[in-house]
């Protein structure tokens, strides 16, 4: 079998065929019972009712406040490590300036004593 | 031609039945969103495809697709040869969704590789290499069914 063949048999095997009888009804009835749209969510500023609707504001307030505060919350902690880090980078600098100063004057007294023996 | 491409594909009349009217009533629902016949029927396509190739995935559903039971309803012995097409019935129901849906969609709707390969979104090359190879994988497993049956 060649795939011309092949493909023949395949559109034979493959071809259209129709639903029972009642299916088209059957799509009618469904569209009458189910074919509504569900209704769009309505934003809460057009809630019908009005206690729905004033209590809705102070828990949106709250749900902004709490994102913000949280924001500011968390820079500030940022904040607060960097400057650590900073302090703990400034005084490992500081160490290690004093020790080089140290070694510097340890490294000139051996140099005069030198010099004094050979006079 | 919905109803057609859900029953080629999971050889089950009833589901095909109840999945093609989803989409009916869905294609109800999007009506003023499409713009023209040819736009309708490339919708009713491609949601009637996923919607089967879904079917398909989910397991609950995959074992309940006997290939013994996969039957033509009317059959005209004077044309076709039924032996044959129910071989060939049972190989391409074996085939896995994605080449399955492409094979329906090309040789139940006729459809050309690029109209194919915009139904199911995938890339043309993806297309015409899956029904390059499972036209050589019927080919061989029809050929030997076919020998089996001659000896």
């Amino acid at each position: 079998m060649n795939d011309h063949e092949l493909e023949k048999h395949l559109r034979q095997t493959l071809r259209r065929c129709d639903a029972a009888e009642g299916f088209a009804d059957g799509v009618l009835k469904r569209i009458a019972v189910e074919g509504r749209e569900p209704a769009p969510r309505v934003p809460f500023w057009r809630w019908r009712s009005p206690v729905l609707r004033w209590a809705a504001i102070p828990a949106l307030a709250a749900m902004i406040a709490g994102g913000v505060g949280y924001r500011i919350y968390e820079r500030r902690e940022q904040q607060e490590e960097a400057m650590i880090a900073k302090q703990q980078v400034m005084l490992a600098l500081r160490i290690t300036g004093n020790k080089l100063r140290l070694v510097k004057q340890k490294v000139k007294e051996a140099e005069g004593t030198k010099t004094e023996n050979k006079l | 031609m919905v109803f057609s491409i859900a029953y080629r594909f999971l050889h089950d009349r009833a589901v095909a039945e109840e999945l093609a009217q989803d989409v009916f009533l869905k294609l109800y629902r999007e009506l003023p969103r499409l713009q023209s016949p040819d736009h309708v029927k490339f919708w009713l396509r491609k949601v009637i495809s996923h919607r089967a190739m879904d079917y398909a995935r989910s397991s609950y559903h995959r074992h309940e697709i006997a290939l013994d039971e996969i039957h033509e309803p009317t059959v005209d012995p004077s044309r076709r040869d039924p032996l044959l097409e129910a071989s060939l019935r049972k190989l391409v129901a074996s085939l896995p969704n994605e080449a399955r849906m492409i094979v329906v969609l090309r040789y139940e709707e006729d459809m050309e590789p690029h109209e194919i390969a915009e139904t199911l979104g995938v890339p043309v090359a993806t297309v015409k290499s899956r029904l390059r190879r499972t036209l050589a994988l019927l080919r061989g497993k029809a050929q030997r069914l076919m020998g089996e049956s001659i000896r």
